[in-house]
Formats: C-alpha cells, sequence, structure tokens
C-alpha cells in the first residue's frame, strides 16, 4: 500500500524488538540504526521515548477524564486505593450514587474494619452531591444499636465525597432466619427489634422509603442492623426530596407502598408498610402479594386496589421443600398455617391497608403488637375490628363459603332444587380452586414478572431513550409487546396473560388495529396451554371479542363475545368480572342491533357482578351503571336510564371528585336524557358543564370535547340559538371527522337537522345523506343508520322531492321492520315521517292511519301535555281535513282545538310555529265549512306565527290559503 | 434487533450500506445505555456498557457467537464516536452554539474542565493518524478505550495471545503518546 504504512510497519517491527531490551542493549543497536537510517532510528527513538513518558490520560481511564461520559469503572476492576485516611480494601457492593468498600484506617487509630461509601465517579452533579450528603447528613443523627452507624466522612483526593460506616459483617434478615431455622418467635423478636430501630428513626424524624430484607442486615451475634438510607427523607424537609417522581425511580417497586407507586404524601406509615411485607416474607418466604403491572400507570391502578393475601393462607399453600428452606426438616405446613392466622394474619393485615392511615399509626406500634402477640396478649388490631380487611376478604370469597354450604345442605334434603343447587354450588367451589391455583401459579412468576417491569421503566424514562422526544403511551405498550417476546419467551403462560393485559391497555389507549393483533395471539397462545374452553383462554377470547369491536368488527366481536360468554358460564365462571364486562360489552353490539330486552339483562347482571365482587361503592360500578342506564336510555326507559347514570355520578364523585373527567360523559349522557324529555334548560346545564370539565382536563381535540359539542349544538339548535348551534356543529365535525365513527355520524345528522332548521332543506338532505352513510361504514345496518334515512325523507319531503322521498321512505321502513320490530320509538317516527311525506303529496288516505298511528305512539311516549303530541295531532287534523269528508271534519276539529290549547299553554317561543301550523289547519277547516271570517282570522295568525325559516313550507300554504280568502298576506319579514 | 445478526454478516462481507446501518442502530442503543448509566442506574453498572449491549443483543438472539470480535470492534467505535460526539457538542453549547445534546444534558457538564476536553480531541486526532496507517492498531486502542475491554478480552473475541496484544498496545501507546505531544 501507501509508503507511510509500509514504513509504519518497519517502525512498528523495531520498536517493538527494541522496547524488550535493556536499555544499554537498545542504545547500541539504535546508534547502528543511525548509520544505516537515521531517519528510521530517530522515529524509533521518539517512539521509545514516548513510551516511557507516563500520560494520565493514556494510562487512565477515558471516563474519569471526560466528566459525564459513561465510564467504564466497576468496583471489580478498580484498583483498591484510599480515601482521605481510609485505606479500601475491597468492594462490597454499589448502589446507585456510590459504592461501598472494604476499608481499614491506614494509621491503625482505629482497628475495626468499616465501609465506606465513595461517591461514583460521574455522579456528582449537584443534585446527587445533595442527596448523597443528605444521607451521610441523616446517618450522623441516628445513634442506635440497630442502625449502621456514621463513623467518619469528608472528601477524597479526587475531590469526591464520601462516608464510613460500621461494617456488618451478616446476611439479610430473611437469609439469616432461613439458614438459622429460626422458628416464628424467634422472626418476630427479630424483627421486634428491627421496627424498635425504624422507630428510633421515626423519632429522629427520619422516614427511611426503602426498608426490605437486603437493607436490614444481621450479624454473627444475630444483632440485626438497618442500612442503605440512600434515599431516606426527612420529614421537616420539603421539596425535592419529597418530589415522589424521583421517588418512584428509586424505590424498589416490589416494596414500594401503594403511597409511594400512587405519588401520595410519604409518612412513617409508608415504612410501616414495608415492616408489614417484611414481616410476611420472614414468615412465609413470601410477599403476600403482586404487582404485575408494567407501566407506571397500570403499577398504580394496581396499588390502589391491591388486596392481599393472608399470611396464614401462603403458609398453608407453601411446598414441602419451601417449607424445609424456611423453617427446616421438622416444619409442618398446617401447624404453622394455625400459628399464622388469627393474630399473625391480622398484624400484617393492619400493616398493609391501602390507607396509611388505617394502619399501624408508628412503627413502635407495629414493634409492640409483635411483642404482645410474642406475650400471648390480645394485640392492638383487634381493637380496630371487625377487621376490614378481614370482612373484605370474606365478601370476596362469599360464594365459595356458600357454596360449600349449599353442598352440605342438599346432601340432607335431597331436593330437587338442592340438587340443581349444588350443581351450581360445586362449580363454584372448582371455581375457586381455580382460581387459587391460578393465584399459585403467579405468585410463582413474580420475580420474572417483576424484572420485565423493572425493563420497562427503564425503558419508559425519557431521560434514558436517546432520542429527545419521550414515547407516547401507545409507543410504549408496542414496545413492551415487543419484549415480551424476547425477554419471555421461555414462559408461555406469562407470556400470554401479559399479552392479554397489554391488548386490553392498548383498547383503552385506542390502538386498535395493534389491540386486536395482540389479543388475538394472546388467545391462541393460552388456547394452546390451557384449552380452547378453559377459563383462562375464555376470558382472552372476551378480551379478543372487545378488540374486534374497538376495530369494528360488530357481527365478528359479537361472536367472539357470545363464544366466550358460553364457556365462562359453561365452566362456572358467569360470575367473573371478565364476564361481566363481556356482558357489557356485548349488551352494546344487543343495542346497536336492536335486542333491547336482552341487553339490559346483559347489563344489569354486569353491574350486579360487579357489585357483588368490588362492594356497590367501588368506582368499577360506575363503568357497569353507565353501561346499563345506556342501555335503558336506548330503550326508551328513561327513568331507570337517568336513576343508573346518577348512581354512577355519585360513585365518580365520591372516589375522584366532581371534576373528574368521567363525570363529564356520565352528565352529557343525563343530558342527553333531559333533552329528550324537552327539559332544555336542564340539559344546557349538564353539557355545558361537561364541557368545562372536558375542556379543562383533555386536550382541545379529544373526541369528547367534539362529542359534547355536538349534544350542546343540538340542544342550542332545538332552543332556537340556530348561529351558536352553527359553530357548536362545526367545531364539532372538525374534531370527530378526524376518526370517523358513530359519533361522527351522528354529529352530521344533527348538522343536517341545523339546516333543515334554517330552512335550508336540500342542504340539509345532503347532510342526512352524508350522516347516513357514515352509519352505515360505522353500525351497519342499524337502528342509526335508518332513523338517520328518515331524517332524510324528511328534508326531501320539505323540498318537495317526493319520489327519491318516497323510495328511500320505503327502504327505510322496511329496514327497520327487519333491524328493529318491536321498537315503539322507532315504529312512532316512521308513521310520522312517511304519514308526513303523504300529507305533503296530498295522498290523505294514505297519511290517515299513519299519522294516527304517530299520535298514539307519541301519546305513550311522552306526556299529555307534550309539544309532539300536540304536533301529531295537527298533523293528523290535516290528513283527515284534507279528504274533504265531512263525516271526518268532527274528529278534526277536536284534534286542532285540543293542540291548541296545549300549545298555548306551553306558551314558550319553540311552540309559537307548531300554534301557527295549528292555526292554518283550523284556517281550513273553517274554510271548508264556509266560515270564510274565521277563517281569515285564523290564517293571519298562522302566518305571523309560522315565520321560522323551519316552517317555510308551511308558511308557503298559509299564504296561498290568505290569497284564496282574500286575507291580507302581509310583507315577509 | 435480529437483522443486527445479519447486519453483521453483510458488513463483514464487506456491504457498505449494512455497515453503516449496524453502525446507526448500535449507536442508538449504546446512547441510551450510556444516558441510563450517566444518571447511575443500578441495573447499568455491573458491566461496561458494551458488555451491556452486547449481553442484550445476544439474549435477543441478535448476535452469533462468532459475532463477537466483529460487534467489539463496531462498538468501540461507536463508543469514540458518542464520546467525541459529546465533547463536541458539549464545546459548542459553552461557545453558545445551539446543539441539541438532550440525553447528556446535567449539570455536570459545567463542571468539566475545557483544556481535558481538548485532550480528547487531541487524542481523536492522533488515533484518526494512528487509523491511517494502521487500522488494526487503532481498533485495538478503540476497544480498549472507549470500550473499556480489558486486553484479556480483547484476545479472546480476536483469537489471539493475551502477549501479543500487550505488545501492539504498547506500540498503540507509543504512538498516539508521540502524536500528542508533537503536535
Amino acid at each position: 500500500m501507501s509508503t507511510a504504512t509500509e514504513r509504519w510497519a518497519e517502525v512498528a517491527a523495531l520498536f517493538d524488538e527494541l522496547a524488550e531490551l535493556e536499555h544499554a542493549v537498545r542504545a547500541q543497536r539504535l546508534a547502528a540504526l543511525d548509520e544505516s537510517d537515521p531517519a528510521l532510528a530517530a522515529e524509533v527513538r521518539a517512539l521509545l521515548a514516548a513510551d516511557d513518558t507516563p500520560n494520565p490520560l493514556l494510562d487512565g481511564e477515558l471516563a474519569g477524564v471526560v466528566v459525564g461520559i459513561p465510564g467504564v469503572e466497576s468496583p471489580a476492576s478498580a484498583p483498591a486505593g484510599k480515601t482521605g485516611p481510609w485505606r479500601l480494601l475491597r468492594p462490597l457492593g454499589e448502589g446507585g450514587m456510590g459504592v461501598v468498600w472494604l476499608a481499614e484506617r491506614i494509621d491503625g487509630a482505629y482497628e475495626q474494619q468499616v465501609a465506606v461509601k465513595v461517591l461514583k465517579r460521574g455522579m456528582d452533579t449537584q443534585a446527587i452531591l445533595r442527596r448523597f450528603l443528605q444521607e451521610r447528613r441523616i446517618l450522623a443523627r441516628l445513634n442506635h444499636p440497630n442502625i449502621v452507624r456514621l463513623v467518619d466522612g469528608g472528601m477524597g483526593e479526587d475531590e469526591r465525597p464520601y462516608y464510613v460506616m460500621d461494617y456488618v459483617d451478616g446476611q439479610s434478615i430473611t437469609r439469616h432466619a432461613a439458614d438459622h431455622h429460626l422458628d416464628v418467635s424467634a422472626r418476630m423478636r427479630l424483627l421486634a427489634r428491627v421496627a424498635d430501630a425504624v422507630a428510633y428513626a421515626h423519632a429522629q424524624l427520619v422516614i427511611h422509603r426503602d426498608l426490605k430484607p437486603s437493607n436490614v442486615l444481621v450479624d454473627h451475634q444475630g444483632e440485626p442492623r438497618v442500612l442503605d438510607f440512600g434515599i431516606a427523607k426527612l420529614i421537616e424537609e420539603s421539596g425535592e426530596q419529597t418530589q415522589t417522581g424521583t421517588g418512584l425511580r428509586v424505590m424498589s417497586p416490589a416494596y414500594a407502598a401503594p403511597e409511594q407507586i400512587l405519588g401520595e404524601p410519604i409518612g412513617t406509615a409508608t415504612d410501616v408498610y414495608a415492616l408489614g411485607l417484611m414481616l410476611c416474607e420472614l414468615l412465609v418466604g413470601q410477599l403476600p402479594r403482586q404487582r404485575r403491572g408494567s407501566t407506571p400507570a397500570q403499577l398504580a391502578l394496581e396499588a390502589s386496589q391491591e388486596v392481599t393475601d393472608r399470611a396464614s393462607t401462603l403458609a398453608a399453600r407453601l411446598t414441602g421443600a419451601q417449607l424445609q428452606a424456611l423453617y427446616g426438616e421438622t416444619a409442618d405446613p398446617r401447624q404453622l398455617s394455625r400459628m399464622l392466622s388469627g393474630d399473625l394474619d391480622l398484624i400484617v393485615a393492619t400493616a398493609l391497608q391501602r390507607e396509611p392511615a388505617r394502619r399501624y399509626a408508628t412503627a413502635a406500634a407495629f414493634a409492640d403488637d409483635l411483642r404482645r402477640w410474642l406475650d400471648g396478649r390480645p394485640i392492638a388490631a383487634r381493637a380496630d375490628s371487625p377487621g376490614y380487611r378481614l370482612k373484605k376478604f370474606m365478601r370476596r370469597h362469599r360464594l365459595g363459603v356458600a357454596a360449600s354450604v349449599i353442598v352440605a345442605f342438599s346432601l340432607i334434603g335431597g331436593l330437587g332444587v338442592a340438587l340443581w343447587q349444588a350443581q351450581l354450588a360445586r362449580a363454584e367451589a372448582q371455581r375457586a380452586d381455580l382460581e387459587r391455583g391460578k393465584a399459585e401459579r403467579q405468585l410463582a412468576r413474580s420475580e420474572r414478572v417483576k424484572d420485565f417491569i423493572l425493563t420497562l421503566f427503564r425503558e419508559q424514562d425519557p431521560i434514558s431513550r436517546a432520542s429527545a422526544t419521550a414515547r407516547t403511551p401507545v409507543a410504549l405498550i408496542r414496545d413492551g409487546i415487543a419484549q415480551i417476546d424476547s425477554s419471555l419467551a421461555g414462559e408461555p403462560e406469562l407470556r400470554a396473560q401479559l399479552l392479554k393485559d397489554l391488548g386490553e391497555i392498548q383498547i383503552s389507549l385506542d390502538d386498535r388495529e395493534a389491540a386486536r393483533a395482540t389479543l388475538k395471539r394472546a388467545w391462541e397462545l393460552q388456547s394452546s396451554l390451557s384449552g380452547a374452553d378453559s377459563i383462562a383462554t375464555a376470558e382472552v377470547l372476551a378480551a379478543y371479542g372487545d378488540a374486534v369491536y374497538a376495530v369494528g368488527d360488530v357481527p365478528a366481536s359479537a361472536a367472539l363475545l357470545r363464544d366466550a360468554l358460553t364457556k365462562l358460564r359453561q365452566a362456572g365462571a358467569g360470575n367473573l368480572p371478565r364476564a361481566a364486562l363481556a356482558e357489557s360489552s356485548l349488551a352494546n353490539i344487543e343495542l346497536v342491533e336492536g335486542s333491547n330486552a336482552e341487553a339490559e339483562k346483559l347489563a344489569r347482571h354486569g353491574v350486579e357482578v360487579f357489585r357483588e365482587t368490588y362492594g356497590a361503592e367501588d368506582i368499577r360500578v360506575a363503568s357497569r351503571l353507565g353501561v346499563l342506564g345506556k342501555v335503558q336510555q336506548e330503550a326508551g326507559n328513561y327513568p331507570d336510564a337517568l336513576a343508573s347514570y346518577r348512581e354512577a355520578l355519585a360513585i365518580v364523585a365520591r372516589n375522584n371528585g366532581e371534576d373528574h373527567v368521567r363525570t363529564a360523559m356520565l352528565r352529557t349522557n343525563v343530558g342527553d336524557i333531559l333533552r329528550v324529555q324537552h327539559k332544555y334548560d336542564e340539559a344546557r346545564v349538564e353539557y355545558e358543564t361537561a364541557l368545562r370539565i372536558e375542556r379543562a382536563q383533555l386536550p382541545d381535540d379529544h373526541l369528547f370535547v367534539g362529542g359534547t359539542l355536538l349534544r350542546l349544538g343540538d340542544l342550542q339548535r332545538r332552543m332556537g340559538n340556530l348561529e351558536a348551534a352553527e359553530a357548536s356543529f362545526a367545531e364539532s365535525i372538525a374534531i370527530l371527522g378526524k376518526t370517523p365513527s358513530g359519533q361522527y355520524a351522528q354529529a352530521l345528522q344533527t348538522y343536517g337537522t341545523l339546516a333543515r332548521a334554517q330552512g335550508r332543506f336540500e342542504l340539509a338532505a345532503q347532510r342526512y345523506r352524508k350522516s347516513f352513510e357514515a352509519f352505515q361504514a360505522a353500525t351497519g345496518d342499524s337502528v342509526y343508520t335508518w332513523i338517520t334515512a328518515l331524517l332524510e325523507v324528511s328534508a326531501l319531503t320539505a323540498a318537495e322531492r317526493f319520489v327519491e322521498a318516497d323510495r328511500l321512505g320505503a327502504d327505510a321502513l322496511a329496514a327497520l321492520a327487519r333491524v328493529s320490530p318491536d321498537d315503539r320509538y322507532n315504529n312512532t317516527f316512521a308513521a310520522s315521517v312517511v304519514g308526513s311525506l303523504r300529507l305533503a303529496e296530498s295522498r290523505f288516505d294514505d297519511a290517515t292511519p299513519l299519522l294516527r298511528r304517530a299520535l298514539e305512539g307519541v301519546q305513550a311516549i311522552y306526556d299529555k301535555d307534550h309539544a309532539e303530541i300536540a304536533q301529531a295531532r295537527v298533523a293528523l287534523a290535516a290528513a283527515l281535513l284534507g279528504q274533504q269528508e265531512s263525516a271526518l271534519r268532527g274528529e278534526a276539529a277536536a284534534l286542532i282545538e285540543t293542540a291548541i290549547e296545549t300549545l298555548t299553554r306551553a306558551g314558550d317561543a319553540g311552540s309559537e310555529p307548531m300554534l301557527g301550523a295549528a292555526y292554518l289547519e283550523r284556517s281550513r277547516f273553517h274554510e271548508q265549512g264556509g266560515n270564510l271570517d274565521a277563517a281569515r282570522a285564523d290564517v293571519v295568525a298562522a302566518m305571523a306565527r309560522l315565520r321560522t325559516p323551519e316552517y317555510a313550507p308551511k308558511l308557503r300554504q298559509a299564504e296561498a290559503l290568505a290569497r284564496k280568502l282574500g286575507a291580507p298576506v302581509g310583507g315577509r319579514a | 434487533m435480529a437483522e443486527i445478526t445479519e447486519l453483521i454478516g453483510k458488513a463483514r462481507g464487506g456491504d457498505r450500506q449494512a455497515s453503516e446501518r449496524l453502525f446507526a442502530t448500535l449507536y442508538d442503543e449504546l446512547r441510551r445505555l450510556a444516558a441510563g448509566q450517566l444518571r447511575g442506574d443500578p441495573g447499568m453498572r455491573a458491566t461496561s456498557l458494551v458488555h451491556e449491549a452486547y449481553l442484550k443483543l445476544a439474549h435477543h438472539g441478535a448476535l452469533e457467537v462468532n459475532d463477537r470480535g466483529h460487534y467489539f470492534a463496531v462498538a468501540a467505535r461507536i463508543m469514540r464516536q458518542i464520546v467525541i460526539d459529546h465533547v463536541r457538542s458539549r464545546a459548542a453549547l459553552r461557545r453558545g452554539g445551539n446543539v441539541q445534546i438532550a440525553p447528556l444534558t446535567t449539570t455536570a457538564l459545567q463542571a468539566v474542565a475545557q483544556d481535558r476536553d481538548e485532550e480528547v480531541l487531541a487524542l481523536d486526532a492522533a488515533l484518526g493518524s494512528l487509523a491511517e496507517i494502521d487500522p488494526q492498531l487503532a481498533g485495538l486502542v478503540e476497544m480498549r478505550f472507549y470500550a473499556g475491554l480489558e486486553l484479556g478480552e480483547i484476545a479472546e473475541v480476536q483469537e489471539r495471545s493475551e502477549r501479543s496484544l500487550k505488545r501492539d498496545w504498547r506500540r498503540a501507546r507509543a504512538f498516539l503518546q508521540r502524536h500528542l505531544t508533537a503536535e
């Protein structure tokens, strides 16, 4: 190649050779080389000189030079050195900020070996430095035999701070107990001392926040020592350290108290919770609950709803090998379980209350109860009875308990009914077994899940991402799913379960196609693991059905959900929450398909299951009530629907506050019903409140905002405020049109109705047509689709496009008869629309029976004074009069008079044009009867009231009649 | 991830595009790990970054055993790039330039001494000169220096004796030292 390369090869060979030689020999060789090739000699000489020159950059670690560059420093390879007067012997371990070394005093002034914690290289940012010094400060104020002691502290030669603690040569508390086969009492005594130390720290205003077995070492004398106050907090301090955002990153999720995960205030009860966990782990070798959540949000959800197992239950489940490892050869699981059940269960349960206020107030109180138990005295936790937690447990297992009772009963009674009940009971008992088995398997997997969670945590941390942009939740979950495949390849069961959970989250994140794919895989995987008919598989199938529904494939979704429900019921799991969820989804589908009764039955069962499972006040019950209310609303059962919604609202408000987004959704539903009931002012209050909450808490273009604007716009239209309505609609449609859906279709429909109100019938027909198409795309051959078609018919009628109106009307009637044969409202509406069409076509014979049916329909639906009824009366009267038969005149007159009376009594602006229409018909009646003066008076009264654009066709009719009667037509307003 | 094996294969076969993509893929991964380590993420501390990335890739099935040598060589080059990018962007930041260095921005940046930065850049230049006449030797420096590999480990992945690597290292070090003082 190049001469430079060749030259270097020559130099290199010589350098290698000479570098190995003694200096004297080297000098000789170089002198000889000076003769033959002086340039080469000079080059090699320079290299050899460089070889002898020390260079900290070349000889040290690069990481030490560039602060902020991740180094390759590792405690194992770093040479032992010294820090201050301490000689570092070997690394003991490392935490986030520092490396802990075993060390001794260089001058021998202090005999004991110590542990020296040195701040890591590259860690000396202001925040970390503060944190490090904080730990030192905290340790300095703690002087307790069971807390590791601060010996010294200072700044090393390299300007890195360090501090010196007692060296505890020992094992973690759980390891120690197991290795020494300590009995239950000895374990309790040990933990009582730990609790004493924690109580002492609390008295010094220090909260540890990271208590776990690995932070409690027991030395050779059996003395426990609490260490690692690395994330401890001083109670009187505020600001940075109490920010739980940083807390989440540094704490150990498995041992964290719910409030740590939820970002709620941290106090001494947080340490009490950790002590409770440690007690349970000491006694049965396991944590009483697991966290399967894979995102902070999911973890938070779990933490907020956590139910823990009883220690005695865990003890009863221990295998022989586990028990031996914990307590030695002679241990007996039943004896252990008996020993733990009762007071010890209560102590653990009290320490582990979800609400900090329900726990032992202090570590001292916890320690006291441990000692009371050791002394055989009544424990204090009893005083708090009747054991909130145990009651909750009983409630959870009530069915199982009842099941065994019924089985016993049927054996004695031998009645047919009892046998049938027994069958149910056995299924219930089997289900309880299944659940228990499931719980055990989950427990065994908890470690792997924890690892997985930690990975996701790391991944999720936006700072650790190379790209400057933080990932969206959607991307996060997708990545999580990708990771499941690789990191849990060997654990198909766990993988199936996590796929299901994450797939469900995808549904809620609206990542629909991805959710469908994820849940399909979860279902296939679960089928291959536990069989196609197992409860687990049916549960995943139900979730898959939900995803398919979300994608919009309603028929396929219905089939999947029905299949899942059938399987769950056959397996005796029809009362699982998952089954109830599937029922809710199916109820929505039944609704779309027009089976109102079936929908309500399903939805009602869903509510009952959730009440039974979680308690009537639980927030999850509100969702089921929402579905039930929706079903009742759609079925026209307004009082019940309002009751369901209002109960849901109350639950949400109690749990999450009045301004929670979910209250907004429920309020729009309440508003919908009030609107249908023509209680416009009340409805408006609900909509405006909902909109205020949504605008405050959601992005501007959120679908909810669009939906509420749509409702408000419709209401404004009905209340006659067309300008405001137009603005609301325009904003709403802009938002909703981004993701075409049923709601978008509805927006277009209402937009059409607005055009009609403005007298722009052609435009209205166009908008209805668009809406019809959007409904067809979103809901298929549904009630909504064909109701919209009817609206289009009415617009075409007003535009006098009768041929098209006829054709579409016939299609709509046929479709509705097919889709929803028995729906009163739909049938009434159809009769009214087509009847009005016949009326406009002057086909009075055909119009009359239809409009009569319409009148009967609205009379059944609405209060007797409702404007709809008055309108229906006027329409029927018009049809009767149109037939020009004297026999019908009496009925027509009566209808008109009643309508005029009702509408006059109502006296609001909205009824004026309706009143105008009534006067028009009365004018016709008088004209037919030859009472021309009365006819003229009425037609003038009619024209004065028909100035609203929507009534333009009527006004034209009135004007024609007026001319015929010679009445003044007057200037058009 | 699985594409990495394929990329390594192609890159070894001289496919330039594959080589660039491999570089880009690993760059992201290592930078991410670097930022994590910078924050003192305990999970990232047991092994060097490059090892961490390697284990991860291997665990994903993205690497085969005979890819190791090539992987470490590329990874070392990347770490060098990361270090240099970091130092340069920080220098730009100090001059008031508008450079995005989001993931590595910490208060530590303000603490670093200017002249050390220059040393790092000078070393990079010297390494550049070495690469021109002896790319293999430059690769060794990269692996030792930026990937933090011990000579023993390098020997293993390159299937060479540690003794001969020691000799190479001494020569490389002398070259660099000479270039650092010559300018």
